[in-house]
Formats: structure tokens, sequence, C-alpha cells
């Protein structure tokens, strides 16, 4: 006898990460206009939370899933740009935030580690 | 019962983008790299062989050595702060720049991975070879030497390192061991006369740069007619000390048989670099008597027009006087005079009279 399944559609799945991912985005909002109040105010509310859904939209393709690993994400997204992993002086950072075989927590992990090392040595990249 | 992804990932905060059962995880664990980066370059490299200890947290973990992927990782970590220590040693760490040695890390370690990442600074060369302005100079031979340290002491002799011939790029050569390094064009240059109007018998130093050759290496300075800059009239060793070519020489007649122009070049050469010094003039001492019809020697301010043309003033003392003649050259007439008679000149051995007009 086959079990009856529940399948839920995309649309279905959408309607109930709503109103999840919009207090994920308030909160990100929050966040990005503390620590990045000259770029927040440059481009202005509405520009600022569509650069927050780009990031968070990023994110997800990296397989980023937890909030504190999108709000590491968001914020390299403000200080070196949305294409930070894939142009410029930290493309570097695609390979790592690709990897498989590394969780989420560690590519992020170690794409900020990686960061601060180079700070530390004087060889931020600009 | 509806499914849903369910993932793997830690930590306190829900799935972002889907809804999740979390799979709570409650250990952590410590992800470390080692990178190494030229100073002021973004291209990094993984570094294998790096001694990694973890310290002070609540869990402890034997050292680890970082992989060909400059990693190493420490698992089922209790939740606390962990110092992370890199040790850069044996073969491998002539290569960095370990003064100052790379600083620990401490960093809380929750649920899920925390990185740490290091950064040592290779020892690279850069270098180039461009003229005065700063544009390159492709095609000159360089040389780059080497004092190799072991521990603190540099040896006591350079090395060669290696030897090319410049581009229009610059040589940069990653990974080279630390020790001091010198770079040196392979041209000979600054070649001087000490004196740009020889005189046959009297002595004259010859010199020129060569920074890159070693002492006693063997060079020359070959001499040539300014107009025949092919044929040697004569050759002269000697060897590079402190950077410097130098020889002395006393030109002499035979040796400038075939001179022809009076003016001579010197071509100063170690090896097959070389270069060709300014122009020298070159003369004869003569001693001019200057007797009048009667036999008495005169003493009187003379001018002595030379086969050439010039004029040159003398002072005829007792008879005699001393001019430096151009090579290939003689007086030819002596004016202006109040006498008349026969001048004798007597050079290189030989005696000639000119008339001295009345």
């Amino acid at each position: 006898m086959t079990k009856p399944t529940l399948t839920i559609r995309a649309v279905q799945m959408e309607a109930l990460n709503g109103p999840r991912l919009q207090a994920v985005e308030d909160r990100l909002f929050q966040r990005v206009t503390t620590k990045f109040p000259a770029t927040a105010g440059a481009l202005g509310d509405a520009q600022t939370r569509q650069l927050i859904r780009r990031g968070m939209g990023k994110a997800r393709r990296l397989r980023l899933g937890l909030e504190p690993h999108v709000a590491a994400l968001v914020d390299l997204v403000f200080e070196f740009g949305l294409d930070f992993d894939t142009t410029g002086p930290l493309s570097w950072a695609h390979a790592i935030l690709t990897e498989r075989g590394l969780d989420a927590g560690a590519r992020i992990g170690l794409v900020i580690a990686r960061l601060e090392a180079f700070e530390a040595a004087g060889m931020r990249p600009a | 019962m509806a499914t849903a992804t369910t993932t793997t990932q830690s930590g306190s905060g829900q799935e972002v983008h889907e809804p999740v059962h979390s799979c709570a995880k409650t250990k952590g664990s410590a992800m470390c790299e080692v990178l190494t980066a030229r100073d002021g370059s973004d291209k990094t490299t993984a570094v294998a062989d790096v001694k990694v200890e973890l310290s002070n947290g609540p869990t402890s973990s034997p050292a680890k050595t970082t992989t060909g992927q400059g990693r190493a990782e420490f698992t089922a970590l209790d939740a606390g702060q962990y110092t992370v220590t890199i040790k850069v040693e044996g073969p491998i760490a002539k290569f960095y720049d370990l003064d100052p040695a790379p600083a620990p890390q401490t960093r809380a370690v929750t649920t899920g991975p925390t990185a740490y990442s290091f950064l040592l600074k290779s020892v690279w060369i850069g270098a180039a070879v461009t003229y005065e302005n700063g544009a390159p100079a492709p095609g000159v031979p360089w040389i780059l030497r080497v004092k190799k340290r072991t521990g603190d002491r540099l040896a006591a002799k350079w090395s060669t390192h290696k030897e090319d011939t410049s581009t229009k790029e610059d040589y940069v050569e990653d990974y080279v061991s630390k020790g001091r390094y010198q770079l040196a064009a392979k041209v000979v240059t600054a070649p001087a006369w000490s004196e740009t109007d020889l005189v046959v018998g009297t002595a004259v130093t010859l010199t020129a740069k060569c920074a890159w050759a070693e002492d006693e290496t063997s060079g020359k300075f070959e001499l040539f007619d300014v107009l025949d800059p092919a044929t040697a009239l004569h050759t002269l060793t000697a060897k590079a000390a402190a950077g410097k070519l130098e020889a002395s020489w006393t030109p002499a007649t035979d040796q400038l048989g075939s001179l022809k122009s009076g003016l001579l070049v010197f071509k100063a050469s170690v090896g097959d670099v070389a270069a060709f010094s300014p122009v020298a003039k070159i003369g004869v001492k003569e001693k001019v008597e200057l007797v009048d019809a009667a036999g008495t020697k005169l003493t009187k301010r003379v001018v002595l027009r030379l086969s050439n043309g010039q004029d040159v003033e003398a002072n005829v003392n007792n008879g005699e006087v001393q001019i430096t003649l151009p090579w290939g050259h003689a007086v030819a007439r002596v004016s202006p005079t109040s006498v008349s008679g026969r001048v004798k000149v007597e050079a290189n051995g030989g005696t000639r009279s000119v008339m001295v007009p009345a």
C-alpha cells in the first residue's frame, strides 16, 4: 500500500519562508547600517535593502544557510562589493566559498580568517 | 508528514533560506590554514609541513602538521578559547620571513568549525635592469650572487645564484633561501684615463668599473688608434679588485708604431663584456735647440709653428726648450725672431733643423 505523501510546492515554500526571510533581512539591515554607515547612507534605505537581498541570494547560491554565515557574507558584500569573490583582489575567496568537502562555517570562516591574516601582515587587499 | 530539507548545519541559528530540522552539534573544531604570499601580493600558496599546536583550551589535542593544502584540523573540541600556534621549522624555514615569528591566534571555538589563518611572507627576489630614467634595459647580462645564511651567520664568500640576461620584464624568483643577495649588471663602465693628454714615456693609469667581477678576475685594456678600433696597438692585462680594473701604462713609441691619428682609445674588457674609453691625445716630448747663425745659444720667447699648423709659445733658455709635439708632427718654423739661422730639433734620438726666418 502506498503511503500518501504531502508535497510542498515551491510557491507554498515561499509563503512559509517569506515572513522569516523578511525578519532576517530586517536584522541584516540593522547590522549593515551600524557596521557600514557610510555605505548604507550613500545607498539609501531602499538600495541598502536591495543589496542585502542580493547578498542573501549570493549566500544561498554559495550554500551558506545559517544566519551568522549569511551575515558574514553580507558584511563582505558591503565592504568589498557584491562580486568581491569573482573580481578584484579577493577573487581567491571564490575557491574557498565553493569548496566541496568544507562545511559552510569553515568556508566563510576561512575567508574571514584569511582576510584578518592579510591585515595582520599589513597586506590587506584594497 | 511534510518533507523538508534537513541539513547538518550546526549552531544556534536556523537556516535562513529554508525550513530546517536542526541537527545540533555539541563539539567544535579548529580549521587552521597556513599560506604564504609575497609581500604586497594577494596571490597565496598553501604551505605544507608546518607544525600546528593547539593550546589553552578545554580540550587538548596533539600537534598536527599542515597538509599539501596548508591545512590542519583539530576536531571534537569542547567550546572555549583556543590558541593556535604555528612553528615553521626544518628545511622549509629558510623560504619564509619569520622575523618576527608568526603570532599565535586565539579564537573562541563554539560548535562547528572555527577558522585560523596564518600568512607567512615568503622570501623572494625581484630584480630589474633599467636605464637611469627607469626604462627597462633588455639584453644586459646580469649576475645574482648570494651569501647564504645558516642560522644567524652569513657565508663569508659570495657564490653565484643565477646568471641571465635582462628582458623588458622584471626578474622574479619565489621561495629563495634567506641570505644576502647582490645583483650586478655584467657591464664594464666608466672607462677612464688618468690623463687625457698622454706623453710618450710618462706613465698613465687606465681604469674601468666592473662591480660584478670578483677580485682576481682577469681583464684587459686594449689600445687602439681612434681611426682603427679593430686593430689593437698594444694590450695590457689587469686583475679586478674591489669592482675595478686598473692598469698603469707608460706609452712607448715602439708600442704605437702604426698609430696614425695621434688619438687613442682603449677597450676595457672582462670576459665578453667591454667598454671603450674616451679619446686621449698622445704626444712626444722633444728638445728644441735655438742657435743663431753665429752659434750663439739664444734666450728668448718664440712661437713654434708645428707641422699640423698649431702654434706653440715657448720660452727658450740658453738655446734650449722642451715641448710636447703631437704624435706624428714636428716643428716647422720658429717665429718671430730677430735672428736668422737654423734651429736644431732633437727628438727621439734624431736631430732636425728648421729655418728661423729673418
